[in-house]
């Protein structure tokens, strides 16, 4: 991470976005990642949950090193915002199932 | 217990292939053990010890207890290695007759 | 070894030392809680010397409903787990009319040992709660469990020779010394982190991830709960008195069907037309939880609900929720867990001695580094302090004493204080051999104190104390005697 950038606002601003991203962030693309994978597993509706949840807790640190890990910071934030948009996207259009 | 003999015996062989720690541990025997066949033969050791745990129970079970036994092997070569080096290779022995005690049972 | 590589390295372990310093202390709190609770059953024994009788399940499921029917009519349920090889009690948690209160029943009269405490269930709640009310408790530990994931992760990517190094440990080296061993800790038991880890966030899955359940059930939580245990029925209560029939026909028939023996009991409105009474498979027989369960009807004894998990999904899950609780383990397994949990909390806690002491080999420490230190003594020494106290608090605290199991409580929380700001106030080698030496002489005391040594698992915890005391007086031995410490001020590239 750039060593310039060492202390200066520009150091203290890119480490929030990127502290933001990957903990707020990680949390909210895991939550809609467990909605989404819930609604679109082929299983019955309560074994489906199963999977879709124990993933989810394998998608949040992952989000978070990633978001350590990108670019920019706001490469970072936006990455993040976008793949929780999509899994919430996916999760609005798969409908919640019948009984 | 044979399980428990053969993570020994399969940490000691991954260690000594290590050419860090092959002069302590193998001391005179090193030319005659090659790095390379001592590192199959520890993953080998490693592997059957899954195999005899698996042998014993269900596959559950077999998984905890392998699991369990792997880190304190690891454990006991790594003080024999820190503190006395005739510790690490007491490990290798206990893990070759803890492997004969089982067999024998 | 690439640059975009080692930077990625340098990433990893930075996220790995701060999420690591912010919820450190939490995660020993939480380790060093789970890792007695591996014992929770024999140290209930030991804290309840006086209540030795053993009989068969049935028995005592009886004589609990004769007392609870007598002294909690109104409770919203009782809930119950029945005796087994390890834990002579019937564990009750139910309502005499003041609110709930968790007791261990005596097997032969139904009543609550005479020794009021919480037993190992204190070092439990101090695990998943950390003795916080509800809801904070368990999204703090939920939080500090997603940390650990994410802290095992990064620590795995930013260790750069990670199986070279598998046995590397170079002691009395400063800096070098606390990072090998750190590593060492994390590496030898990493399947069990990983496994304890990850399955502990499932446990608490319903309260910090629950956007599966919602999505497939919205607010429908009663149907969900119906899906997921058919065995268990759920009904309101109707208000119309009746009698409970009697329990241990019950218990034979549930076993009958189950197959295998019964370990809980959950009795909803008891003494009320309504009432139903599910029977669950005991946790013991088998990794997963809650395999199977029957209920009746609680006034005329019959059966309404039976169902074995033969889902794969759920058995997964059952699987994932057992594995983290071990009550499966037999003797050895469970000493292996307890290890296990050992290193994991050793891990945690040289990992924040090593923020210190790696930050002090460079230059002196700043403010805030010097107060991390000053806190790491007082949590670090003084956990473990309040829950030797606690455990002293069992032998001198009277027995006929009102609210005693909440004043046992107290006295771990307060001796644990006291510990924090005597580490807050010294300076750090002069905290740091008190707070042990302290912690020795308690480990001891509580071993003298705990005498009984008739019965085995009362005096495997007492010795288990005595090799406590052991080792902690060890420790503060090296931290009175001095040592050569490495004081040659390091620069930064020597240190990458």
């Amino acid at each position: 991470m750039g060593a310039h950038l060492r202390r200066g606002w520009g150091y203290r601003a890119n480490i929030a976005t990127r502290a933001l991203a990957g903990s707020l962030g990680a949390y909210l693309v895991a939550a809609c990642f467990a909605a989404a994978a819930a609604r679109t597993l082929p299983l019955p509706r309560l074994d489906a949950i199963v999977p879709a949840t124990m993933l989810a807790f394998l998608v949040a640190p992952v989000a978070t090193i990633w978001a350590f890990l990108a670019p920019g910071p706001l490469r970072a934030l936006g990455g993040i915002l976008a793949a929780a948009a999509l899994l919430a996207g996916i999760a609005w259009a798969a409908g919640m199932p019948g009984a | 217990m044979i399980a428990a003999g053969l993570t020994l015996l399969g940490m000691f062989a991954l260690a000594a292939a290590m050419p860090r720690h092959a002069p302590a541990l193998l001391g005179a025997w090193e030319r005659r053990m090659p790095s390379d066949r001592l590192r199959i033969a520890g993953w080998t050791l490693l592997l059957a010890a899954l195999a005899a745990t698996l042998a014993a129970s269900d596959w559950p079970t077999a998984l905890v207890t392998w699991g369990g036994v792997l880190p304190f092997s690891a454990a006991l070569v790594l003080l024999g290695l820190t503190y006395d080096v005739r510790l690490a290779r007491a490990a290798a022995v206990l893990g070759a007759l803890a492997i004969l005690a089982g067999l024998l049972r | 070894m690439s640059a975009v590589r080692e930077g990625a390295r340098q990433a990893m372990a930075w996220l790995h030392g701060w999420t690591g310093l912010l919820l450190g202390w939490v995660l020993f709190v939480m380790c060093l809680g789970g890792t007695l609770s591996v014992f929770k059953p024999e140290i209930g024994r030991w804290m309840r010397p006086e209540t030795i009788a053993t009989t068969d399940r049935a028995t005592a499921l009886t004589a609990a409903g004769a007392w609870l029917g007598k002294n909690a009519p109104n409770s919203f349920g009782w809930y119950l787990t029945l005796p087994n090889a390890r834990m002579n009690t019937v564990e009750a948690t139910y309502d005499p009319g003041t609110g709930f209160v968790y007791r261990a029943l005596d097997p032969v009269s139904g009543a609550p040992a005479p020794r009021e405490t919480l037993g190992g269930e204190f070092f439990y709640r101090l695990h998943f709660e950390l003795q916080l009310p509800f809801p904070w408790g368990r999204l703090l530990a939920s939080l500090a469990a997603l940390v650990l994931l994410l802290g095992l992760i990064t620590g795995i990517i930013a260790h750069r020779r990670i199986f070279k190094d598998f046995f590397t440990f170079r002691p009395a080296k400063g800096q070098r010394s606390w990072l090998d061993g750190h590593n060492a800790l994390g590496v030898l038991a990493l399947p069990f982190h990983l496994m304890i880890s990850f399955t502990g966030l499932l446990t608490l899955a319903t309260l910090n991830m629950p956007w599966a359940i919602s999505a497939n059930y919205g607010k429908d939580m009663a149907a969900m709960f119906q899906d997921f245990q058919p065995g268990q029925i759920d009904r309101p209560a109707m208000g119309k008195p009746a009698p409970l029939a009697p329990l241990a026909p019950m218990l034979a028939e549930a076993e009958r069907r189950l197959g295998k023996p019964v370990g809980r009991v959950t009795v909803a409105h008891p003494g009320d037309a309504a009432a139903v009474v599910t029977m669950f498979r005991d946790d013991a027989r088998q990794i997963a939880y809650a395999a199977g369960a029957v209920s009746f009807d609680g006034t005329t004894g019959g059966v309404l609900a039976d169902f074995t998990e033969n889902r794969p999904a759920l058995q997964t899950y059952g699987v994932a929720y057992g594995l983290h609780l071990a009550r499966f383990a037999p003797l050895a397994t469970r000493w292996l867990y307890f290890l296990c949990g050992a290193m994991l909390t050793m891990a945690v806690a040289s990992g924040m001695a090593l923020w210190v002491v790696k930050r002090r080999e460079r230059a002196p420490l700043s403010l805030g580094n010097r107060i991390v230190e000053r806190l790491n003594a007082g949590v670090l020494a003084g956990v473990p302090i309040g829950c030797v106290a606690f455990l002293l608090a069992n032998r001198v605290l009277p027995l006929g004493m009102a609210d005693r199991a909440s004043a046992e409580v107290s006295v771990a929380l307060w001796s644990a204080a006291a510990a924090l700001a005597l580490g807050a106030v010294l300076a750090p080698k002069r905290s740091w051999l008190l707070l042990l030496t302290l912690l020795a002489l308690g480990c001891a005391a509580a071993a003298l104190l705990g005498g009984a040594f008739a019965d085995t698992v009362q005096a495997s915890v007492s010795l288990t104390l005595l090799a406590a005391a052991f080792a902690f007086g060890w420790l503060g031995f090296r931290q009175w005697r001095p040592r050569p410490a490495p004081t040659r001020r390091r620069t930064r590239e020597q240190l990458a």
